[in-house]
């Protein structure tokens, strides 16, 4: 049976297992693992997409086995799974400066550190028309949870001390990640066995022809006479050439 | 600016050209007239292939080298190219003046439109990913040729509506002449959605997405072999047939602009 999912993996993240979606939701082993290594994308200077690369790794019991790079049209085939370069995307990251310590975050990242904890719970792109900002939560000194926007472009608003640490954030960044689609397919060649039974029925019904031809004795020679049920023009030529071989009139 | 795209202005004025050539024909029915513009159509033919190889080549002065079979003003171009291979390869069995005569101005409209809208964007552009591949030439052959058969299916068909006393050939010459070129038009179009359906298998993981232009193929598809069963189950001939083959044509001819322009989807590479 044919099986397909798509799965997103970001840069240094590990698979074993896709979530088919059919008549039920299940997850389904892949018999191997899957890292992926590295992610481009490259654009031509018009802007259009010009190529998406996924460097991936196969990992069998944590042995890396095979190394690739699987792009559009250039899919990686391993132990009748075949995954293809479907789509991308990116998320958020963000470089912030923990008092002195440089740290990146996810969205929904957590950094802890003695008493201080900090989440980056939200990410706008344009918070007020004041640029991409942070929603940054704490806790503090008396255990109640607060929360506070950090600001890239506004520099007021770009550094606040947090129990007495000054955290800044130095950049967000977007980190992309695969869309890498899965499929197992073992039924592929009985489909492509049909297109090309399909193809060569098609031949034959349009360019081969039944035709019959008819020599008959007569007193004063020979009678010949032809029928054709399909492309009587194409026979007609034939048959007038045929006539011509055989010096009739 | 291009030199391709100046041979190919060029073909265009050709193409009128053409068609007017073969209205001083009908005037005067002059067979060295209608030499003369055979003569021509082959001359229009060959600098129509020079100008498309000649784009080709210049796709590699911008570090792209890739067919010219990538975007809108290159499907029409090959579309034209299309329809003037089918009615010269279709010469030896059925050649009459009327068929190249529409030819023409059918190749002309699609010239015309690719070289002077100003809605067409002439450029060459780049790849994008999933057109990076050699099914690409394969595929859109086989389409464009079908496409082209259709267009003449077409002809054939409305021909036999209009009748045209004096020009037109006979009934049965209009009947083979249209059950030629669907006999060419459908195994390859059958080709060309397969090839499609092959290389969406190693592009993109699934041989049928549903995409508009894939639905829209399949519609047209259906159409012409129900168009075949009509004509050789149920005996269908001359003005039912001919219907058949004008609403067959306005199919392709959705399929080929209608989802370009109204529908988007893994095909939409004409869109502005």
């Amino acid at each position: 049976m044919a099986s397909s999912s798509v799965t997103g993996l970001a840069k240094g993240e590990i698979k074993n297992s896709v979530t088919v979606r059919g008549s039920k939701v299940e997850n389904k082993s892949l018999g191997f693992a899957l890292k992926l290594t590295d992610f481009k994308v490259s654009f031509y200077p018009s802007g259009e997409p010009k190529d998406y690369v996924s460097d991936v790794e196969v990992l069998e019991n944590g042995k890396s086995v095979l190394q690739k790079s699987i792009r559009v049209n250039h899919p990686l085939s391993y132990k009748g799974v075949n995954i293809y370069q479907s789509s991308y995307g990116s998320n958020p990251a963000f470089v912030l400066d923990v008092g002195g310590e440089r740290v990146e975050l996810g969205l929904g990242g957590v950094y802890k550190k003695g008493n201080l904890h900090l989440m980056a719970v939200r990410y706008e792109k344009s918070v007020h028309n004041f640029g991409p900002g942070i929603l940054m939560a704490y806790v503090q000194e008396n255990g109640q949870p607060q929360t506070s926007w950090f600001l890239k472009d506004v520099p007021r608003l770009r550094e606040r001390e947090i129990l007495g640490t000054t955290v800044r954030l130095e950049d967000i960044r977007e980190e992309f990640y695969t869309g890498l689609e899965v499929s197992r397919d073992p039924g592929v060649w009985v489909v492509w066995f049909g297109f090309a039974l399909i193809l060569f029925g098609l031949y034959v019904n349009f360019f081969l022809y039944h035709r019959r031809i008819y020599l008959v004795e007569v007193s004063k020679g020979v009678l010949i006479a032809g029928t054709a049920l399909k492309n009587k023009e194409g026979f007609k030529e034939e048959f007038e050439k045929l006539k011509g071989r055989l010096g009739c009139s | 600016m291009l030199v391709s795209n100046e041979i190919l202005a060029i073909v265009t004025f050709l193409y009128l050209f053409l068609f007017f050539g073969h209205l001083v024909y009908f005037a005067t029915k002059s067979e060295k007239v209608l030499t003369f513009v055979w003569v021509a159509l082959y001359v229009t033919f060959g600098l129509h292939t020079v100008g498309l190889v000649a784009r080709w080549v210049e796709s590699y002065r911008f570090s792209m080298g890739h067919a010219p079979l990538s975007n809108f003003y290159e499907s029409l171009i090959f579309y034209g190219w299309c329809i003037s291979l089918t009615v010269i390869s279709m010469k030896k069995r059925l050649r009459f003046p009327l068929l190249t005569m529409f030819a023409c101005l059918i190749a002309l409209g699609f010239m015309g439109y690719a070289s002077f809208s100003s809605s067409v964007d002439k450029k060459i552009q780049p790849l994008i990913p999933a057109l990076q591949s050699n099914w690409l030439h394969i595929h859109v052959f086989t389409c464009f040729i079908a496409y082209a058969s259709f267009a003449v299916s077409f002809l054939a068909g409305l021909f036999s509506i209009f009748n045209w006393k004096r020009v037109m050939p006979s009934e049965e010459t209009l009947e083979e002449l249209n059950y030629r070129s669907v006999m060419v038009g459908f195994p390859m179009l059958s080709a060309g959605i397969l090839t499609g359906a092959v290389w969406a298998h190693y592009a993109w993981g699934s041989y049928w997405s549903w995409d508009p232009k894939e639905t829209w193929s399949l519609i047209t598809w259906i159409f012409y072999a129900l168009f075949l069963h009509a004509r050789f189950a149920r005996g269908w001939k001359g003005r039912r047939i001919a219907l058949l083959s004008i609403i067959g044509f306005a199919s392709v001819i959705f399929t080929y602009f209608g989802v370009n322009f109204i529908l988007s989807g893994l095909h939409s590479y004409g869109a502005a």
